[in-house]
């Protein structure tokens, strides 16, 4: 082991002559990017944080609102009201379907990039290509398909009656019920206990634990059929870059089929996985289109998600400064969840 | 991956509104009647309401004194609050009448409402309607009631006459109810349900819009008989019978009356044109008789550069010639009192709509009310499916009314 000589790392340190001019060059040659980057995503970004401080309706110039304070943020957080507690239901609509959405997708995706990447599978193209096709579809286009299949005279519900005793006459995506309710409703507890009656940001106990509503779990199928694909596609790719010859070396060894997959493949898919579940994350409490397209953030409000609400309270109800507070709340959920799925992925390497 | 749509737009239009800072502030000057070039944005519902509208700028345009360059958006609101907050409106734009407190407060329109020709003439609630803290913004263009739609066939079947009572509708209904069919469809939501508050004397505010006036005894009254219809299932919503709204349960046959306004004539001629049909006045409930009427104005902007022009342009919409032909193919109902016997002269069947222009209630509150309806309708949907009590509709509706009314 030798001492890396110290002299070089100064002079390139050194201000002025070839190196200096050469940084300036290559500044001048990212300035391009840095600029788009400036007017399209930084500027608007601070833009939008200080609307969030702005009493804002929209229907008049920007200069032209009253400084709101923290207000906005209050409204959402602290002080006890409608606004609140329609912040606080859309929260809780999104973190069922974040529980739903992300493990199903990210299972089913893992689970078909498997499938078509095994080598003796015929016809692996056609697979492949048949799964991803979800992805590459409109999702308004998709999302109105779904509404037909999931009305009460529709395909899912003639091919349930079809299946099991009785005609199904479910309104799937008029129907406010809480599965976590209807299993509780099942067994006998009708009504809320006591103790759940307290309120928590402006919403009982009950039903924060609601569980997500039949109209919600609709929307969460049609998100998990048009993710997967593209998830799918990902881990193919993660998969196709084991090496053979690990895997080989594990099957010499003496390792069965599951081991091989669970102890060789799978920690080696990790970054993957990480890709994967992030951008679940991301695009699962982004959820738009579908709640825009199929709901309304409706029935009883048992669609609402945060991106919703944001386009209602900016556009429909006129409160663009409420509208870009709920935009910066979601912005720092998304970062912890973010962060701690990191954290939880890191700690088992 | 998605990117969150709204909040982009949400960004895009605080730039705009940034750059457009810097521009000309629009203040004070009216500018010339005449040779002006207007912008005006506007809504539509079918090609042949589009068709009527371009064929009434067309002819003001050939007049000569101005040019419209018309614009017929879709997804109205958005493209409106886009172009206000740029700082650079359209000169004339349709405005719907739950929007005009907001847009009141916002100090974005310039008060034209009485510099048409012959103010006087349009209805007074239509005036109420697009009149915020004591001035009258804009003239209505049209206006639709509710009132209640029944299938002629069905009831001469059935040997029944419309229900002129709250009784006899819920007989009338439950005599029409089978498996699958309830006798009346009617949309969960306060717009609809408001009809049946105003029979009982009930509204959720005071006149004043002040406080919230949901925890009495007509409002429990009027919420528990929808309620008990419900339940009863001879009312039903449009989703439980799998239509997207009342006019196409009514049209598909899945219903034998429904509670929709104007608009649903359009639809029915278009759509179910072998369906016989016939409007009624809603039933009077213990108050009398009431229902809701819905209004859209011809808003001119403050910030405007041709106010003048822009004013020449909404009295000639407005005159009763235009508004007779305007509102001949697409069957929603001048605003002016005077037009209404020559507009039923061709289409007599839909006397009830008129009828309700007498004692209509606007649907139109106070800037930042729509939330509160937001819950209110929640409530409603929850009464109408069964999940939620009078009792929790009342307390929730009031509790969230005191937060914006203060």
């Amino acid at each position: 082991m030798s001492v890396e000589p110290a002299a070089p790392v100064a002079r390139e340190r050194g201000r002025g002559g070839l190196r200096g001019r050469q940084g300036l060059a290559g500044w001048l040659f990212v300035s391009p990017a840095l600029l788009l980057l400036g007017v399209f995503m930084v500027a608007p970004i601070l833009l939008a944080l200080w609307v969030s401080f702005r009493d804002w309706s929209g229907l008049a110039p920007l200069s032209a609102s009253a400084p709101a304070g923290t207000d906005n943020y209050q409204d959402l957080l602290t002080h006890t009201g409608v606004v609140r507690g329609d912040f606080a239901k859309s929260l809780r609509n999104n973190v069922y379907y974040v529980l739903g959405v992300v493990p199903a997708q990210t299972l089913l995706a893992l689970v078909l990039a498997v499938i078509v990447n095994a080598k003796l599978l015929k016809g692996r193209t056609f697979f492949r290509a048949a799964f991803y096709f979800p992805s590459v579809t409109s999702s308004i286009a998709v999302a109105f398909i779904f509404v037909f299949l999931f009305s009460p005279n529709g395909v899912v519900n003639t091919v349930l009656s079809a299946l099991l005793p009785g005609k199904i006459g479910l309104v799937w995506l008029d129907d406010s019920d809480g599965l976590i309710h209807l299993l509780l409703r099942a067994v006998g507890v009708g009504s809320p206990p006591g103790p759940l009656r307290h309120e928590f940001l402006d919403l009982s106990w009950w039903d924060w634990l609601s569980g997500p509503s039949v109209a919600l779990s609709s929307i969460m199928i049609l998100a998990t059929w048009t993710t997967t694909g593209t998830f799918m596609l990902m881990f193919l790719a993660g998969l196709q870059n084991v090496p053979v010859e690990v895997e080989e070396a594990a099957e010499v060894d003496g390792a069965s089929r599951f081991q091989l997959f669970w102890r060789v493949t799978l920690p080696m898919l990790k970054p993957t996985l990480f890709l994967v579940v992030t951008l679940g994350l991301i695009g699962t409490w982004q959820v738009f289109d579908q709640v825009y397209a199929m709901t309304s953030g409706g029935p009883q409000k048992t669609t609402l998600t945060p991106a919703y609400l944001v386009y209602r309270e900016g556009f429909q109800n006129s409160a663009m400064g409420r509208a870009a507070a709920i935009a910066f709340i979601v912005f720092v959920i998304i970062l912890v969840f973010t962060g701690l799925q990191r954290l939880v992925l890191r700690r088992e390497r | 991956m998605r990117i969150m749509r709204p909040a982009l737009a949400l960004v895009l239009a605080g730039v705009l509104s940034a750059t457009a800072a810097c521009g000309d502030d629009g203040s004070g000057k009216q500018g010339d009647t005449t040779g002006a070039k207007l912008t005006m944005f506007a809504f539509s519902s079918s090609p042949a309401e589009d068709a009527v509208l371009r064929k009434a700028i067309d002819d003001y345009n050939k007049q000569g004194r101005n040019t419209v360059d018309l614009k017929v958006l879709p997804e109205y609101d958005t493209a409106l609050t886009t172009a206000l907050a740029g700082g650079q409106p359209p000169d004339v734009f349709y405005l719907n009448d739950n929007k005009l407190p907001d847009l009141g407060k916002s100090g974005a329109l310039e008060p034209t409402g009485d510099q048409v020709d012959n103010p006087g003439d349009f209805y007074d609630t239509l005036k109420q309607s697009f009149t915020y803290q004591g001035t009258y913004y804009c003239a209505p263009k049209d206006f639709s009631t509710l009132q209640l739609v029944y299938n002629t066939a069905d009831f001469e079947a059935a040997g029944l006459k419309p229900p002129t009572t709250w009784e006899e509708l819920a007989t009338t209904a439950k005599a029409l109810t089978k498996p699958g069919h309830p006798g009346l469809v009617l949309a969960p939501e306060f717009y609809r349900w408001g009809a049946f508050f105003a029979q009982a004397g009930a509204w959720p505010t005071d006149d004043g819009i002040t406080k919230m006036t949901m925890d009495t005894q007509p409002m429990r009254q009027a919420l528990q008989y929808l309620t008990d219809n419900h339940k009863a299932g001879s009312f039903g919503t449009p989703a439980a019978v799998g239509a997207g709204w009342g006019g196409e349960a009514f049209g598909k046959g899945l219903t034998s009356m429904t509670i929709e306004g104007n608009w649903i004539v359009g639809a029915m001629k278009n759509d179910f044109p072998s369906v016989k049909y016939g409007v009624a006045e809603l039933p009077a409930g213990p108050k009398g008789k009431g229902t809701m009427s819905f209004s859209v104005c011809y808003g001119v902007a403050k910030a405007s550069k041709s106010k003048a022009a822009a004013v020449d342009l909404v009295k000639f919409l407005t005159s009763p010639d235009e508004q007779l032909t305007i509102t001949k193919e697409f069957p929603v109902m001048p605003s002016r009192k005077s037009l209404a016997d020559k507009w039923l002269t061709d289409k007599p069947e839909l006397k009830a709509f008129v009828a309700g222009g007498d004692y209509a209630k606007k649907s139109v509150f106070v800037p930042g009310f729509s939330t509160v309806i937001d819950t209110f309708n929640d409530g409603i949907q929850g009464l109408a499916k069964g999940n939620k009590s009078v009792d929790d509709v009342v307390s929730s509706t009031q509790k969230a009314g005191g937060s914006v009314l203060g």
